[in-house]
């Protein structure tokens, strides 16, 4: 096996040492891996509390407490390796390409231990970036909620025995055999399914609960190819999107961010795009928009069908009045792109997917930024699911087989579906956890987290992605591959089988990269034909009366599958900056009108179907819409995921394809108020000068629009600090800043900040070293959007450094701002005279007592423990491990060889700039020469070391 | 009785005509006596809440600062307006002793030993609030610039908060020195005039073997004058530090040079107040009108009138300067003091300290006993108030918006402060039981020169 260096490869420049390898024989040796964790401590954790295992454990406790004075305690000793580890040093990290749900991702380990996710830089889609669910994936694999054992009828057995009554009953089953799995991405996997379902006659069906069926069904119309279209955000000059939230939930979105932040640049040789954005409710790629324009989903189909008109000489239609200047704008600026634009709508409906798809073949963008391209994957299509459900209640389905999913919590009807399930004879399901649909089956079998698995993933057409594991299985769990290898009899491990599928690549060099460059894309031919039926079903389309209840897709949390996620549920929403719960999102003036404020408990009643939940007043939402996010309201999960929220799967529809937005219902208040766990409760910026911003013509005019500059006279009290070596300072752009907060995750990952959950959060204690800030303005209903990254300022002038009597908080002589843990009396005092407000109290011990949990933690950075303040420490450890590499490398340390977390994961381009200021070569240099830099509150003479640059809208 | 007057037109300072062995019995014989019922059920009840104040510290210390109110915004709220609000009662004591000494004023003489004592079991109550304040008290040793180990890791020096050990540590010492020193010829006088063994001895060792000489008395006498001079400058300085952990701090409506002389007469003001409320009561329970006369009481309502109105001033000159300096920040904190969600906190503050002391302008209400008991506790509950709107208003909106939040406060942050009462009274019943409540030997020294002869 080949070490490769990662140095000579150039993979990731702050890492020391660091080799990614085949890992199978040297970090996955079990017998390492027993040493490393004591697999037998463990165990004694899997011990179910109950009243009869207390009781049982309590008398043993109390007989056994006269011998224990016999007993002699064994001396626990750490030794060191008899024969080391080729490539396990203790305190130098090694990393792993894998995949994330499609996202190529660096998997830092340390003493064999996931400890930090990062995107790979190796990746022409990610360029480097990750999302947050990405980020907090490692808390994932460390669940303590997963399952440790298969399971048939509901009681535990060793794998042989599972295997072979699981092989016993398939083999008897009479009746369909039904294989459900979600979207598959994977070529290999796909290729195993197919010797199943060749074994079984199966059918193979692809269930998604957030399903983006229609995008695939009208490019089977269009073009021929049931597949997702891939876009290229980069080309496009002129966006145009109807609700689809591409930066957020649409799917691809790391890759998407990277794409569209570039044109977010205004010195862009291609200039700046343009964004429209026409939706209901305020998204997170909405709240980026240039123009958006707050619209229910009648109108949105209206002004879709006017943009239709517009581009297509042949199709009629009259806008209503109050949208016709929009529609013109808009179809002006989309023609004068012709090519360069790009249309996108996030409705789950073949219609309106099809009239999409026309407008842009018409504006000539297929094949510049729109691609419908054919690759090996199965894509969901939602009437097959529905049909599935029909013929398993007609009790035609013997042997059904599901990978990986819960339509007992997510499917529209799932009572239907359990009912449904019961009769099914052979019921099976692959899962991490248990699950709603886990406790109706009767075969449960254990899968592998994607960290322990391999696999291998083509999200684009054009890139190839390799997931590896890079830890052995945590709770004797397998992979659903290697279990259908078993039952099919295929010979060797999943391992070898995706090798030989793969046998044209340089294997060691795949792993070591984790992505291969396959093609370029390429976009089918189009043939759409006459377009007037589908925009006469638009038209027709029929909408209910009363409020449009919404069931929308959360950024992070999504389908719902990540729930028992602690990063996830503590991640503030981009848009709401709330946490830990699911809420119904309602107008500022529909609040008006009926007296509603953020908390208040409201009733959400369609016809049967009647959910209480907290409100919240959200700008930007339609006046006759409520949104309600999806994945929430678990009955079966972990301690975070049950019971948190309410599940607004009942909301959702089938016409066809999944409708998340064909709900019509009331709303009444219950007169009760609720916790809302929110950071953030002041949305105004109170006419200061915070964000700076100005729109992209006055920034031609003058670079310095916008940034009115008044850096005050500067009187010293106190000697200056000295400046040798190294000064560390930072560049955030807000132009190209999307507010996604990957970067919040990211941070609490590498930094180990606790999480302290809802009451917490709600009680304004998060923890949060780096926050999001988001202001809005303008009018309520229609609000533009800033979004802010708000971390410690590393002020030369720190006024928390003058104010603590124990010198806990100092300068460093590289210009850090640095908070001496140890020393830490805790008098706040330093937090109070913060002007930022970054610091951060542990008001309380937090837990990191979960055995698996604390794994996770990054060795190289101090759990603090209560009474102590801490704040974003420009993840020093990294600087350290940077600087003693370059030491012992003999060389200067480079521009870059240095990236901190958040900077690190940003999806988006170049929009954290970390580096050396008294380097005048380096790029932080560059960007505190532009013209739009600036310091937040720079008034104050506390001479920040981040520095942000002004926010530019294409106006 | 007109045997006391020297002058037609002043009341004299004992009003009743006594011989000296009378005035040792009217204040001495309380601690030879067995304690009365009132004063059993007074020292229960705040003994009482001192034990609940105490266990709720325990659990706090031992739980964390999280069981307070405060949040990533609001780093400090009832917990310092507490330290600063019994700070400021301290005050009163040795403004009374010491700089009215040095300025012979001679009606101090009944009020000095009570008002004092009241100082050092304030600064006590004070005390507590910094250290547990601290995330780690018992780290808190940190704060004192000893010599150590830990190489050239010292205190701040640039730090308020350390310049508050120094004024507060020193206050306390110099305070407790000052009125010790006055303690000593009355425990003497106990010393001699009881008759148990025990209490001779204890009171013996007490009194440091005074013996009435010449010679002691008139060293007795140079001491006090001493520390009357030590002590005067403190007067200024306590608050005036203590003003600084807000005043040299960036956030807006704590940034503001005015704090040292508001909070000094800000402190006077509570400081007469509390010195009042305690004594109407005393005077009546242990039959001391005779010592602590209208007279006493009409001069500390004309005190508490003249800061009061001092501290009107200021609340004035702050919102003239948040307007007057142009800086949003500054004109946003004090618009926000009145007219935000705090204003309820604002307007109590205002009606309390500015309009309440008003009504001393007239002469009848200033000798209406309940009237003036009445307004030293509103007094008293507006000066608590003005330290909770400097504190917590001004933190709750600074600079940025996103951080605004709100400010409640928990059940353990109000029964610690209500535990601080019950060991401010504790001490305040033991005081009265055990040690001379008034300077029998100063009131003697006046009396006899008031005398007509």
């Amino acid at each position: 096996m080949s070490n490769l260096d990662n140095k000579s490869s150039g993979t990731n420049e702050t890492q020391v040492d660091g080799y990614w390898q085949d890992v199978e024989q040297k970090v996955l040796d079990p017998k390492v891996l027993s040493q490393e964790f004591g697999t037998d401590e463990f165990d004694s954790f899997s011990v179910k509390k109950s009243r009869r295992n207390f009781l049982k454990i309590m008398g043993f406790s109390v007989s056994a407490m006269p011998l224990t004075g016999c007993i002699k305690i064994p001396v626990k000793k750490a030794l060191p390796y008899l024969n080391k580890q080729d490539d396990v040093i203790p305190g130098v990290a090694n990393w792993y390409a894998s995949t994330f749900e499609g996202t190529p991702v660096l998997v830092k380990t340390r003493e064999g231990r996931p400890i930090k996710i990062e995107g790979n830089d190796k990746s022409k889609t990610t360029m480097g970036g990750a999302n947050a669910r990405a980020q907090a994936s490692v808390l994932s694999l460390y669940d303590s909620y997963r399952l440790r054992s298969p399971m048939v009828n509901g009681s535990s057995l060793e794998w042989d025995q599972f295997d072979s009554q699981f092989a016993k009953a398939m083999s008897e089953t009479t009746g369909e055999v039904v294989i459900v799995t979600p979207s598959i991405t994977s070529p290999t996997e796909l290729k195993l399914l197919k010797s199943f379902i060749k074994k079984y006659g199966a059918t193979h069906i692809a269930y998604d609960a957030v399903s983006r069926s229609a995008f695939a069904e009208a490019n089977e119309i269009t073009h021929g190819v049931f597949n997702q279209s891939e876009y290229n955000f980069e080309q496009a000059d002129v966006v145009l999107s109807f609700g689809a939230d591409f930066l957020g939930t649409f799917g691809n979105d790391v890759a998407n961010t990277r794409q569209y932040s570039k044109r977010r640049n205004a010195k862009h040789p291609q200039g700046m795009n343009k964004h429209y954005h026409i939706e209901p409710m305020m998204t997170l790629t909405g709240s980026n928009a240039d123009y958006r324009y707050t619209r229910s989903a009648v109108e949105e189909r209206d002004i879709l069908l006017g943009v239709l008109a517009g581009v297509d000489s042949s199709f009629k239609h009259s806008v209503q009045s109050e949208n016709k200047d929009i529609v013109t704008k808009m179809v002006n600026d989309l023609k004068a792109s012709s090519g360069k634009s790009l249309v996108l709508s996030g409705h789950n409906d073949v219609n309106t997917q099809v009239v999409v798809n026309k407008i842009n073949a018409l504006l000539g963008n297929y094949g510049q930024t729109v691609f419908a391209t054919k690759t090996e994957s199965v894509f969901a299509k939602d009437a097959d699911m529905v049909s599935l459900v029909d013929r398993m209640n007609a009790g035609s389905v013997g042997g059904l087989v599901m990978i990986g999913l819960n339509p007992s919590y997510n499917y529209f009807q799932a009572d239907k579906f359990n009912a449904g399930l019961n009769k099914v004879k052979v019921s099976t399901l692959f899962t991490l956890a248990e699950n709603e649909t886990s406790k109706l089956t009767k075969f449960v079998a254990p899968m592998n987290h994607t960290y322990e698995s391999w696999s291998d993933s083509m999200v684009s057409s054009s890139e190839l992605s390799i997931t590896q594991p890079v830890i052995q299985p945590l709770f004797g769990t397998r992979m659903w591959t290697e279990s259908m290898m078993n039952l099919l009899g295929v010979e060797g491990t999943f391992h070898d089988y995706l090798k030989s599928n793969w046998s044209s690549l340089d294997w060691s060099k795949t792993l070591h990269d984790g992505v291969v460059i396959v093609s370029g894309m390429t976009s089918a031919a189009s043939k759409i034909g006459n377009i007037n039926s589908y925009a006469a079903a638009i038209k027709n389309t029929k909408s209910g009366t009363g409020l449009n209840i919404v069931a929308y897709t959360k950024y992070g949390i999504e389908n719902g599958d990540m729930a028992n996620n602690p990063f996830l549920q503590e991640l503030p929403n981009p848009i709401t900056k709330a946490t830990w719960d699911n809420y119904a999102m309602v107008s500022p003036s529909f609040a008006k009108t009926n007296g509603l404020k953020s908390g208040d408990e409201v009733e959400l009643t369609d016809g049967k179907i009647k959910m209480k939940l907290p409100c919240i007043v959200q700008p930007g939402t339609e006046t006759n819409t409520v949104a309600v996010a999806l994945g929430y309201g678990h009955t079966v999960g972990g301690k975070v995921a049950k019971n948190l929220g309410r599940n607004a799967y009942p909301f959702v529809s089938f016409d066809n394809t999944f409708n998340y937005c064909g709900s019509y219902g009331a709303l009444s208040i219950t007169g009760k108020k609720l916790v809302l766990a929110q950071t953030q409760t002041h949305h105004s910026m109170e006419g200061r000068d915070i964000v700076r911003e100005t729109t992209f013509s006055a920034f031609q005019e003058n670079p310095k629009s916008g940034n009115q500059v008044h850096k005050p006279k500067t009187v010293h009290i106190y000697p200056a600090h000295k400046k040798d070596g190294h000064q560390w300072g930072m560049a955030i752009n807000l132009s190209s800043c999307t507010g996604c907060s990957a970067c919040i995750i990211s941070c609490s990952a590498e930094n180990n900040v606790p999480v302290v959950g809802k009451q917490e959060v709600a009680n304004k204690r998060d923890m949060h070293w780096l926050r999001l800030d988001r202001y809005y303005k303008g009018d309520e209903n229609q609000p533009e959007v800033m979004h802010m990254p708000m971390l410690c300022q590393h002020c030369d002038n720190a006024p928390c450094e003058n104010v603590c009597p124990v010198l806990a908080t100092v300068q460093s002589s590289d210009g850090l701002n640095q908070q001496i843990y140890n020393r830490c009396v805790g008098t706040r005092y330093c937090a109070n005279n913060c002007p930022y407000k970054v610091r951060r109290f542990n008001w309380f011990n937090y837990d990191h007592s979960d055995a698996h949990e604390r794994l996770a933690l990054n060795p190289d950075v101090g759990v603090r423990s209560r009474g102590i303040m801490e704040k974003c420490s420009m993840c020093i450890q990294r600087i350290q491990e940077g600087k003693l590499t370059a030491k012992r490398e003999r060389r200067e340390l480079a521009d870059g060889d240095i990236k901190v977390a958040c900077q690190q994961s940003c999806p988006s381009d170049n929009t954290i700039i970390f580096g050396d200021i008294k380097d005048p070569n380096s790029e932080i240099s560059q960007y505190l020469e532009d013209d739009r830099q600036y310091t937040v509150l720079e008034e104050l003479n506390v001479q920040p070391r981040v520095n942000y640059l002004t926010k530019i809208r294409n106006k | 009785m007109s045997d006391a007057h020297v002058s037609e037109l002043r009341q004299p300072l004992v009003p009743e005509e006594r011989t000296y062995k009378q005035i040792s019995e009217d204040i001495l014989d309380t601690l030879e006596e067995k304690p009365s019922k009132a004063w059993l059920f007074g020292f229960s009840v705040s003994a009482m809440f001192l034990t609940i104040g105490f266990l709720v510290v325990a659990y706090q210390v031992g739980t964390g600062i999280g069981t307070w109110g405060l949040n990533k915004t609001i780093g400090w709220s009832w917990d310092i307006t507490n330290f600063v609000f019994w700070v400021g009662i301290g005050h009163a004591g040795t403004l009374i002793s010491a700089v009215l000494l040095i300025f012979r004023q001679r009606w101090r003489t009944a009020i000095n030993r009570a008002a004092e004592a009241m100082t050092i079991f304030a600064v006590a109550c004070a005390g507590i609030f910094p250290l547990i304040h601290a995330g780690r008290p018992w780290l808190l040793y940190w704060v004192f610039p000893y010599p150590n180990t830990r190489g050239p890791l010292w205190v701040n020096f640039r730090s308020p908060l350390l310049w508050d050990v120094f004024a507060i540590s020193t206050y306390l010492t110099v305070s407790v020195a000052f009125w010790y020193m006055g303690l000593l010829p009355d425990l003497a006088l106990v010393r001699d005039r009881t008759k148990s063994g025990i209490r001779k001895f204890i009171y013996g060792v007490l009194a440091f073997g005074w013996n009435g000489s010449n010679r002691t008395w008139h060293h007795w006498e140079v001491m006090s004058l001493i520390l009357a001079g030590l002590a005067t400058p403190l007067v200024l300085s306590v608050h005036t530090i203590v003003s600084m952990d807000f005043a040299t701090s960036i956030i807006p409506g704590w940034h503001t040079t005015i704090f040292p002389p508001y909070f000094v007469a800000g402190a006077v003001f509570s400081g007469f107040a509390m010195v009042l409320t305690l004594l109407i009561i005393t005077r009546k329970v242990l039959n001391w009108e005779n010592y602590i006369t209208m007279e006493h009481i009409d001069k500390m309502t004309k005190v508490i009138l003249v800061t009061g109105m001092i501290v009107g001033l200021a609340y004035g000159t702050e919102f003239f300067m948040a307007w007057y300096s142009g800086n949003e920040y500054e004109r946003y904190a004090f618009v926000n003091r009145a007219t935000g969600p705090y204003w309820w906190a604002y307007w109590s503050m205002i009606s309390c300290n500015v309009i309440s002391p008003q009504f001393f302008w007239s002469k009848k209400l200033r000798n209406s006993i309940p009237f003036v008991f009445f307004i030293s506790i509103v007094v008293n509950i507006g000066m608590w108030f003005e330290r909770f709107v400097i504190i917590t208003t001004s933190l709750h909106r600074d600079f940025l918006p996103s951080s605004w939040s709100m400010y409640s406060p928990t059940w353990v942050e109000i029964w610690t402060f209500i535990g601080t009462f019950g060991l401010f009274f504790t001490l305040f019943f033991i005081f009265i039981r055990v040690l001379p409540g008034i300077a029998v030997a100063e009131v003697k020294s006046i009396y006899k020169f008031a005398k007509k002869h």
